[in-house]
């Protein structure tokens, strides 16, 4: 009998089990992070404004069996304005390959996107995006694919953080900029 | 976010107006600092609504997402997909059916990681010849000269149409309605008869519609009153059902007080208390003549009877006006009010939003606003000629205060080209032009996308119905009455005051 209760708590937990420990979030937009299962990472951002949200994790010993875990990411426009581009920055993980996709409810296109190891984008055809995006694959569409993080190298633990941007028009070159920098130092630290 | 969060400060009130009179307000918004807008000042001062260029900007033709067709003119960064025609087949098998009017979102809900809308939708259709009643699961009445009219239901889920559901059938003529608080569309038959059918039913009522519509009953509610019912709308601090009628010069403005409270699916049913409005301390007024800002304080007078047959309604001074509803003539000869058609109603924020679409000083449409504390109801919207606004009918109001106005005229001839349109009130109570008809499609056009090629044809004279937001106001759904067209719009609703 008390290993039947105590077999039945390990079941729950398993059932419960996440990828890594959503400890919280800083920033613009509302989160859901209660999607995540041991092996996927997954959260749904309502952004009432343009601006910039940093979730944050820690490490667990699950995950660096892997040490993969699928990523994906729900994004509701409630601003009232169009988002024109996003960017994903990692500190503390980076992106493994393949890419996966990013892709919009249809109402207006993706104009182009693109990754490193250390973040992603996306450019909307004009004048943006008003309703929702989809960063991997959080709905199961056919030809779309979530991204993978890779924790190679950490330990249980460690933190690290996810930053969703989605910035004013004006600065959405020097943000590109900006990624592809933050690619390039990320290369340099794995290598 | 809650819808509470998304709402941004409006106010429609005419203390707003005049606070916008002042030199100081006009110096703190550059965008009425204009020759045209002190042209619009002076049309206000006069009693009637302005016109004046969208915060959106101009419209265009813009190719539907769904069928690649110029459907409507929409102003930049706007873009819709159409759904639901005519002849298209439903979950069911059976083809959809026509003339669309009427619609709400009754149910919003995350299904895992999607969200689901569900709106029901009116078919604004009398008799005919289809004894199946598009196999809708709930059927009212069986006689032969169908009653063909009913509701659908729309699936929208994460920004695309999923499917269409057949909900009630076997009504006549299901002009609007309204949604309820507790997730559930009012129907409303616009008849205004006492014919019986062969199987023995009357028309002219309300019926509520399930979101699921294997819960939906067919049961008229007797007690919101036996005439042509437009709209309602429901007051969710008490539950009281706000009515109109849509019965030209004899039309009355009704509440129902539910026995029941809070709702639930099939309450109203249970009984309930009509009345119909009067203005306070005058008999027998008719405020269809609207001005902007003219106000009446209301009081209501008991419908003894909300079944009861037409007839002829005497005024409290002895003169009659012939052929009026049933409720009318009881509440006639009590001194309620009159209007002239009562249209489209929507409840935001302890207001009513009434639509007398051929009130105001020319007959081309007034809005009233009800203020439900103090019961006193203000004109908001007088329109001045059809381009400032042709016979209003639907309205809306978004999740962000703004109002959105179906017009029902035929179509206008402005600065766009000929259709009817979508209307849009600023927050000081202007009319601007947000959308327009452009469905003027060929057979060979209709075939290609899938569709009747019997719906092609010059319709851009046909109305613009059903009008309502999501409950985030991402999407406005509105409906083209003729050839029947469901369309989801969304855009930058930011830059303007919808």
């Amino acid at each position: 009998m008390k290993t039947t209760v105590i077999a039945a708590a390990l079941l729950a937990l398993a059932t419960q089990a996440q990828a890594a420990q959503y400890t919280g979030a800083q920033g613009a937009a509302a989160v859901d992070a209660s999607f995540a299962t041991a092996s996927e990472l997954f959260f749904d951002l309502d952004f009432a404004s343009r601006g910039s949200v940093t979730l944050s994790f820690a490490v667990e010993a699950q995950d660096l069996a892997g040490p993969l875990l699928s990523f994906n990411a729900l994004v509701r426009n409630l601003s009232g304005l169009g988002f024109e581009g996003v960017s994903v920055k990692l500190d503390g993980a980076s992106f493994a390959l393949p890419q996966g996709t990013v892709t919009t409810d249809g109402f207006q296109p993706v104009q182009s996107w693109g990754g490193n190891s250390g973040a992603l984008w996306a450019q909307f055809g004009g004048p943006g995006v008003t309703t929702e995006f989809y960063i991997g694959n959080p709905l199961l569409q056919a030809g779309a694919g979530d991204w993978t993080l890779d924790l190679s190298g950490r330990q249980v633990g460690d933190v690290f953080n996810i930053t969703v941007t989605v910035p004013e028009p004006e600065s959405y070159a020097l943000m590109l900029v900006g990624l592809a920098a933050v690619g390039w130092v990320a290369r340099r630290r794995k290598g | 976010m809650s819808q509470q969060d998304l709402t941004l400060a409006s106010n429609f009130s005419p203390s707003r107006r005049g606070l916008l009179k002042s030199a100081s307000a006009s110096a703190a918004l550059p965008f009425i600092a204009t020759l045209g807008a002190l042209h619009a000042r002076e049309a206000a001062a006069a009693g009637n609504t302005v016109l004046v260029d969208s915060a959106y900007g101009p419209i265009a033709p813009v190719n539907d997402m769904t069928t690649g067709l110029p459907l409507l003119q929409l102003p930049p960064g706007f873009s819709y997909k159409s759904y639901g025609w005519t002849g298209d087949s439903m979950s069911n098998g059976r083809a959809c059916p026509a003339a669309h009017d009427g619609m709400g979102v009754v149910q919003s809900r995350k299904v895992g990681r999607s969200t689901e809308l569900v709106l029901v939708r009116n078919h604004e259709v009398s008799t005919g010849s289809d004894a199946s009643f598009f196999g809708a699961p709930a059927v009212y009445d069986t006689g032969t000269g169908f009653s063909n009219g009913g509701t659908t239901n729309l699936v929208f889920r994460d920004g695309a149409f999923v499917r269409i559901d057949a909900n009630l059938g076997g009504t006549r003529t299901n002009c609007a309605g309204g949604i309820t608080p507790w997730g559930t569309w009012l129907t409303c038959e616009e008849v205004g008869s006492d014919n019986i059918s062969s199987a023995g039913r009357k028309h002219g009522y309300v019926f509520e519609c399930a979101a699921d519509p294997a819960q939906t009953s067919a049961e008229p509610i007797i007690g919101m009153g036996r005439f042509a019912h437009e709209a309602v709308a429901i007051d969710p601090s008490n539950g009281y059902a706000y009515l109109t009628e849509d019965s030209s010069g004899k039309s009355g403005f009704y509440r129902y007080i539910p026995d029941v409270h809070p709702g639930k699916l099939g309450s109203l049913a249970q009984g309930g208390k009509l009345q119909m409005a009067k203005v306070k301390g005058e008999n027998n007024v008719n405020i269809a003549p609207a001005e902007l800002e003219q106000a009446y304080e209301l009081e209501w007078v008991d419908i003894a009877n909300p079944d009861q047959n037409r007839g002829t309604a005497t005024a409290v001074n002895g003169s009659t006006i012939s052929n009026c509803s049933g409720p009318f003539v009881q509440g006639w000869v009590q001194g309620a009010l009159r209007m002239n058609r009562g249209e489209g109603i929507w409840y935001y924020a302890g207001k009513m939003y009434v639509m007398d679409t051929s009130g105001g000083n020319v007959g081309r449409g007034a809005i009233w606003e009800l203020d439900l504390a103090s019961q006193l109801i203000t004109c908001i919207y007088a329109s001045a000629s059809e381009v400032v606004g042709d016979a209003g009918d639907n309205l809306t109001v978004s999740p962000r205060g703004g109002i959105v106005i179906c017009e029902d005229g035929g179509g206008v001839t402005d600065s766009f080209g000929f259709g009817a349109r979508l209307m849009g009130l600023t927050a000081e109570g202007d009319t601007f032009i947000f959308c327009k008809n452009n469905v003027n499609v060929t057979a060979a056009q209709l075939s290609a996308a899938g569709k009747r090629s019997s719906l092609a044809g010059d319709r851009r004279g046909s109305e613009f119905c059903g009008a309502c937001f999501d409950p985030t106001g991402r999407y406005l759904f509105v409906n083209i009455q003729t050839p029947g067209i469901t369309l989801a719009i969304t855009g930058p609703w930011g830059n303007g005051s919808l």
